[in-house]
């Protein structure tokens, strides 16, 4: 593990792959949350703290708990009501016990419990790592979902905000609701392709 | 009418609504994750169908058994449990039987586990409703995202790599290979789905003509 290797993983999690718009996962959340710029910020936090949170758990489960018993094929079998569950209750802790900043976050873990970003980060973590040399460690894990979070937050501030201006204009009736916001995501997705690039010169 | 009329007039209504007037991709724009993601080529948007279409009909069938057994704060618990198992059964039938396809596919096939097909239609549908309707309705869902998948991928394939399910159709210099990437597949679904809401609009506007 050295700072190359992270730098990578951190590149690739945050804008090449983008979990969004490269990898088309937590696309159902960021079509009807992220309406208000203010609502977007918050919720992308929240699904930052979640991510990271899925990607620990994970990986220590699944390296420690179901690699050694070498029943992996019953992964995502225990993963999904366990990240739930885990969810769940964390957001309803801090709802309970924490102070106004942090209610505000809480109150979006429930929509987190079942999404496909905050699983699918956590089973890109413990998947094939995109460097030689196996899988990822824990460290490059964490890493890759804290990244991966940051990613989901930037698409969705960047959203909100094109879906604020669009309010504004006369778009067709037929594109208006998710068929515009499926158009400027392609073209997001469009500029974030400039990115591969960028991964490609680095290496 | 007898009985037998009643069911299958039952079945065939419940059939088309739940795969065209309520599809769950086109009207209700859920679960685009795997139809964005996957669905560069005919055979994996069919092999994707397929899956979700297994995985759809299972969990309806047995959250739909086990509906009055559990109490209703544990039903998520329940769907999500269900609907993990049914998944890793598919993932290892499709691992045994087509490795390659089963690579290709990547994380989309666990993730059919926390798709918002399934778990929408077992918790919206499924809980509240008869085995063998949810069950109907279930397999109408699911062919319903098999249909779209393989239109897509074909739609996808035939324009960015010039083929269908691996022959060739288009001469070289014809393709466009925008359509294989993330952006194609974003403005692809942006375009059906406006077809779809200007058909559901003008289809409203002459019923009430």
């Amino acid at each position: 593990m050295n700072v190359h290797t992270i730098a990578e993983i951190a590149l690739s999690a945050l804008l090449v792959n983008n979990i969004v718009l490269g990898r088309f996962l937590g696309l159902c959340p960021l079509f009807s949350v992220s309406k208000r710029l203010s609502g977007a910020i918050w919720f992308g936090i929240a699904a930052t703290i979640v991510m990271t949170l899925s990607s620990m758990v994970l990986w220590l489960v699944s390296r420690h708990i179901l690699v050694p018993l070498s029943a992996r094929y019953l992964e995502i079998a225990v993963f999904v009501p366990l990240i739930a569950a885990l969810v769940l209750a964390s957001g309803h802790a801090l709802e309970r016990f924490a102070g106004d900043t942090f209610r505000r976050i809480g109150v979006y873990f429930p929509l987190l419990a079942v999404n496909c970003a905050v699983i699918g980060a956590g089973l890109i973590g413990i998947g094939p790592s995109p460097h030689a040399g196996g899988g990822f460690s824990f460290v490059e894990s964490a890493i890759n979902g804290f990244l991966s979070g940051l990613g989901f937050l930037l698409v969705s501030v960047l959203m909100a905000g094109m879906q604020e201006r669009l309010e504004l204009t006369a778009v067709p009736r037929a594109m208006r609701g998710a068929p515009i916001a499926l158009m400027c995501a392609g073209l997001m997705a469009l500029a974030f392709d400039g990115f591969t690039l960028f991964s490609a010169a680095a290496r | 009418m007898s009985s037998e009329g009643v069911r299958i007039s039952m079945v065939r209504e419940e059939l088309i609504k739940s795969m065209v007037t309520e599809n769950v991709i086109l009207v209700s724009a859920a679960a685009l994750c795997p139809a964005l993601a996957v669905t560069v080529s005919l055979a994996a948007g069919l092999c994707m169908g397929a899956c979700l279409c297994a995985v759809i009909i299972f969990t309806n069938a047995f959250v739909s058994m086990l509906r009055t057994a559990v109490p209703d704060r544990a039903r998520l618990f329940l769907t999500l449990l269900i609907a993990s198992s049914c998944t890793a059964i598919v993932m290892m039938l499709l691992k045994t039987w087509f490795p390659a396809l089963s690579d290709r596919l990547g994380i989309y096939v666990p993730l059919i586990a926390v798709n918002c097909a399934v778990i929408g239609r077992a918790e919206n549908y499924a809980a509240k409703n008869r085995f063998r309707r949810s069950v109907v309705h279930g397999f109408g869902t699911g062919i319903g995202v098999l249909l779209v998948l393989c239109i897509v991928g074909g739609i996808r394939e035939l324009a960015g790599a010039g083929t269908i399910a691996g022959c060739k159709v288009l001469p070289m210099g014809t393709r466009v290979p925008f359509w294989v990437h993330a952006s194609g597949g974003f403005c692809l679904f942006a375009v059906l789905l406006a077809l779809v809401n200007h058909l559901r609009a003008a289809g409203k506007a002459r019923a009430s003509s």
